[in-house]
Formats: C-alpha cells, structure tokens, sequence
C-alpha cells in the first residue's frame, strides 16, 4: 500500500515538474534564484578592490537573511507552490487528478515534492553559486584555501540546507492556504498537512537560526538569539484549527 | 454480488449550489448499455455526471457505482471514465504524455501505460497528432484525445459529457461507433448529448431532465406508450389509403386521420397503440390491403422530448 503511494507521489511529481518546465511557469521563479548570481557577478566585475574574506563572509551573511531567505525563497516558493495548487484550480485541470484513483493527500504529497524540489534546486543552487562566487572575489587561491581547508565548505552546506529547510517550511504557509481553498473532499488532507506543518515548525524556524554559520549583526535584520516562543505557536494553531474547520464546513 | 453491484444507483439524491438547484431528488438505477442524458441547457445534466463521477458530493442521498462509493478513490476510479465538458488541459503537454502520466497513477508500469495510450488513442485515430502539444489540437482534436483519456484504463463505466460536441461528421460517426462497441462489451455508457437523432440510433435506454429533476428514464418506446395523453401516431404507406381511412374513423380510440398528399399513405393517431396495430392488421386482413411500410412517427426521441419538456426546453 505505501509502495503503491509512493510510486503515485513520484508520478505526480514527475508530472508536476514536466508541466512546470513544458508550461514556461519558471520564468519569475529562476529571476529571483537569478538575481543574488547576477548581483554578486557584477560586484566582482566591477568592484576595485574586493573586500577581505571575514567581510565578504559578513556580506553573505547580510545578503542571505535580507534578500535570500527573506525575499527569494519566500516569493519564490509562493509563486512556486501556489502554481502547483492553486494553478490547477484556476485553469480547470485539477478535475484530470481528481478522476484518477489516487488518494487526495498523495495528490498533496505529490505536489509538494515537486514544489520542494523545483525550490530547492533553484534557491539552494543560487544560495550555493552565489556563496562560491563570492568566496572567489580574491582569486582562486584564496577561494581554495577558504573551502577545502578552512570553513568554506561547512559554511555553503549551511547556507544551502537553510534554504532548503525554508523551502521545506513554506509548506506551512501553503498547508493553511489549501485548507482554506478547500480543494479536496477528504478530511486526512487537514491531517497530513497537520503532521507535515509539526514537522516543519519544529525543525524549519528553529534551525534555520540555529545553524547560521555567520551572525548578521550589520543587515536590516539581525541574527537573533533564538528564544522559544510557545504562546505564538499556540496561536497560530487557533488560527489554523479555524481556517481547516471552516474549510471543511463550507459547501463542499 | 449484491443486486445493486451491477448497477450504478442514484438514491434520493440532490444537489444545490448555494440557494440553487442543481437535481433534486434523483433515483435512477442506470444498467450496462448506452444511457442517454437528454435535456435542455441547466436541466442538470453534466451536474449528475459530476455526482456520479464524484468531482461533486450530493447535498442529499446516496450513489453507488456498481457497489462502490465516490469517496474511496482508490476503487472507485478504476472502473470509472469520464469525458468531461471541461476544455482545459495542463500547458505544455503532449496527449501522449497526458494519457501515459495519468495512466501511471492508475498503477500500470511504464510500458503497460505506453501500450494503453497507444491504443486509446488508435481508437480515437489520433496516432498523427499524439506527440504534438494539446495547445496546438483543434476543437475535435481536443474532443477526441478527452475520450482517449477516458477510456484508456477499461473502465466499465464511461461517462460522456457532450461528446460529439465540435467533431466533423466522420468523426461523430467514428465516435458513435465506439459508444455502440463499448456498449456491446456490457461496459456502462452514459451519454449526454443535445443531438436528438444521434441520441435516438445510439441509446438503449434515455434519461430526460428538466430544471433539476428525472422526468422520465427508461427505453423511450416504453416512455412513449406511458404518454397516454399524447396519442401514438402511425404512418402506412398503402394501395388503399382511402379505405384504411375509412375504417379507421368508425373507431373510437383514433382521434385523427390524415391521407399524405401523394395519395399513398395515411396518417393514423390513436389513444390506444395496441388498438390501432390491431385496427391495422385487421383492415389488411379483411380488405386485402397491400402494405409498403408502417411508420411510426412519434416514437423518437425527438417527439418525446417535446411533448415531455415542451417548446420551453429548446436544445
């Protein structure tokens, strides 16, 4: 039975991601993965004098909590994922899915491993190209000597798994979206986006801060110490309990 | 197998949007064959094939598709096909592609859903065009590769929402003689359609509809007998048109009687059809009249239609 789910999960994906690159729907996605790339190409081509490696490590660090992680993956897994759900919806070919035998929350699940890995490959490879690029600001020598023999190497896995874990964490935000918009009959698609939503409030805001190689003490927004907040995760499960109560009670 | 596993059972059932109807009260068993959906435009029509399909809930009561419920997927689509009116398509896609993915979901392996694709799509003949994007397939194109999507997993039950709609003459053709085969197999083939003749040569039984509710269903000479009201007119093309004339007008059941211009036939209605048959047999009988053909002029559903849903339910 799970084999049977998870081979649907990969077809619908597999799909997902086929209509994505057939249907052109990549467009502003790879303009916002593009953008730092682009951005830190022209400093290096026209920047005199290349700052030393604990100040780019400091621009990096400003560089991804104000626009990568802040701007990029959150726009562009928006645009992303609200493509894959909602796209569906609006241009009426939802109903292809719909008529197979497959479970509504494969259908989901399928969905969002195609929405992960289209963000993760375009986010976590431009947080990676930008991140070696700017490392190479001072030649190759000193870019080897940063990654394969200082932290260069902990630091790009760092900055590439938190962009992952961001896009990972956006399925929060489009969990409470879909419930809302109602797009399915069953009642287990609330409750595997409850598990999925668990999984990523515990691991996608906690160690996104907590595995930041570099403290951005500098940018719009400073690196905080971590603080738990229980009392805004209690309510923002009120809010999202509501949002899935009412989706599940209006005319379906 | 329970009696109702063999057939799909509408029970009591509605649907309103909102404040506004869509069926109401709908009980129907519909059994193997072509079964034709008959209505005019908002009689809820495709609003019962999305019920049945389970793109739609009922507000109230129940259906079953040969013993199976809309709301466990897995089972259900399986035996389930459906031409909707939907003309919309994931961009960038070929139809090859299209019928291949969705087939994969149905469980084949990569090569059993090739080989399905391939062969729906033969049935629809459209090998030419299968590798080429749906963006770029004309109406009928478009028309055809829904059907092939249909039907490309076997279903038993098949249900088509305006199917003929935008095909050329051979395609219709082409397309009704599919319906007939897949029908012929014991396969369910639920047809809506507002081409009256067409559905008249292919159905085996009819359902009608007007504004939300089931207004007859069942083979439409049966429908048409249980119109008392409406009498049963014959054409009998004849030597002796006068003479059938004659003798029809000393019954009491015939209420109208009308010699064609050419002289050669002779317009019969009657209240009662088994009277008028016999009335028939036995002018022929005593008066030797030499019969070229008898015609019945109302039995279609045409005229069904129009005397059931009347001139305010125009196709």
């Amino acid at each position: 039975m799970f084999l049977k789910w998870a081979e649907q999960i990969l077809v619908v994906a597999w799909f997902e991601i086929r209509k994505f690159r057939a249907g052109r729907k990549w467009f502003f996605p790879i303009l916002l993965a593009a953008a730092p790339v682009c951005l830190v190409t022209l400093l290096l081509l026209f920047d005199p004098r290349p700052p030393d490696n604990s100040e780019i490590t400091q621009i990096f660090a400003v560089m991804f909590q104000t626009f990568m992680l802040r701007l990029m993956v959150l726009f562009g897994c928006a645009l992303v994922f609200a493509n894959l759900y909602r796209g569906d919806m609006v241009t009426r070919t939802i109903h292809f899915y719909l008529l197979a035998p497959v479970r509504r929350e494969v259908l989901v699940a399928g969905k969002y491993l195609a929405g992960l890995l289209i963000t993760s490959v375009f986010y976590g490879g431009s947080v990676g190209i930008t991140n070696t690029l700017i490392h190479s600001a001072n030649g190759s020598v000193v870019a080897n000597a940063h990654f394969f023999a200082g932290p260069g190497m902990r630091e790009l896995f760092s900055y590439v798994g938190i962009a992952v874990l961001g896009c990972v964490g956006w399925f929060r935000l489009h969990g409470d979206w879909i419930s809302v918009q109602k797009p399915s009959h069953s009642c287990g698609v609330p409750a595997a986006l409850g598990i999925g939503e668990r999984i990523s409030t515990g691991s996608a805001a906690k160690n996104q801060r907590r595995a930041l190689p570099a403290i951005d003490r500098s940018g719009p927004h400073p690196t905080r110490p971590f603080r738990s907040d229980y009392g805004a995760i209690f309510r923002f499960r009120i809010c999202q309990r509501l949002s899935r109560f009412y989706g599940s009670r209006v005319d379906r | 197998m329970t009696p109702e596993a063999d057939r799909i059972v509408f029970s009591d059932v509605s649907k309103f949007y909102g404040e506004v109807l869509g069926v109401n009260k709908i009980n129907l068993r519909i059994g193997p064959g072509i079964t034709s959906l008959v209505g005019p435009n908002g009689s809820g029509k495709t609003t019962l094939m999305n019920l049945l399909t389970g793109l739609i809930r009922p507000t109230r009561g129940d259906i079953e598709v040969l013993g199976a419920r809309t709301d466990d997927p897995e089972t259900f689509y399986r035996n389930v096909g459906y031409c909707t009116q939907f003309d919309t398509f994931p961009k960038g896609v070929t139809g090859f592609a299209l019928i291949c993915s969705l087939l994969r979901l149905h469980g084949f392996d990569r090569q059993g859903a090739d080989e399905l694709a391939w062969k729906a799509i033969e049935q629809v003949h459209m090998t030419e065009a299968a590798h080429r994007r749906v963006a770029g397939y004309s109406k009928g194109m478009r028309q055809r590769i829904k059907l092939a999507l249909a039907i490309a997993h076997n279903p038993i039950v098949l249900v088509l929402d305006e199917p003929l709609n935008g095909l050329d003459p051979m395609a219709r053709a082409e397309s009704i003689a599919l319906f007939q085969k897949l029908a012929g197999e014991g396969r369910f083939v639920i047809v809506s359609s507002h081409i009256l003749h067409e559905v008249d040569i292919i159905s085996d039984s009819v359902v009608m509809m007007s504004n939300g509710y089931v207004v007859a269903e069942g083979d439409i000479q049966e429908v048409r007998e249980e119109m008392s009201e409406h009498p049963i007119g014959i054409l009998v093309r004849c030597d002796k048109p006068a003479l059938l004339a004659s003798r029809a007008f000393s019954e009491n059941h015939v209420v109208e009687v009308r010699i064609d211009d050419d002289g050669a036939g002779v317009l019969l209605r009657s209240r009662s059809a088994d009277q008028l048959y016999t009335l028939v047999n036995r002018v022929v009988l005593a008066d030797g009249l030499t019969v070229e053909g008898v015609i019945p002029v109302d039995e279609d559903v045409h005229s069904v239609y129009s005397y059931l849903i009347g001139s305010n339910g125009r196709l």
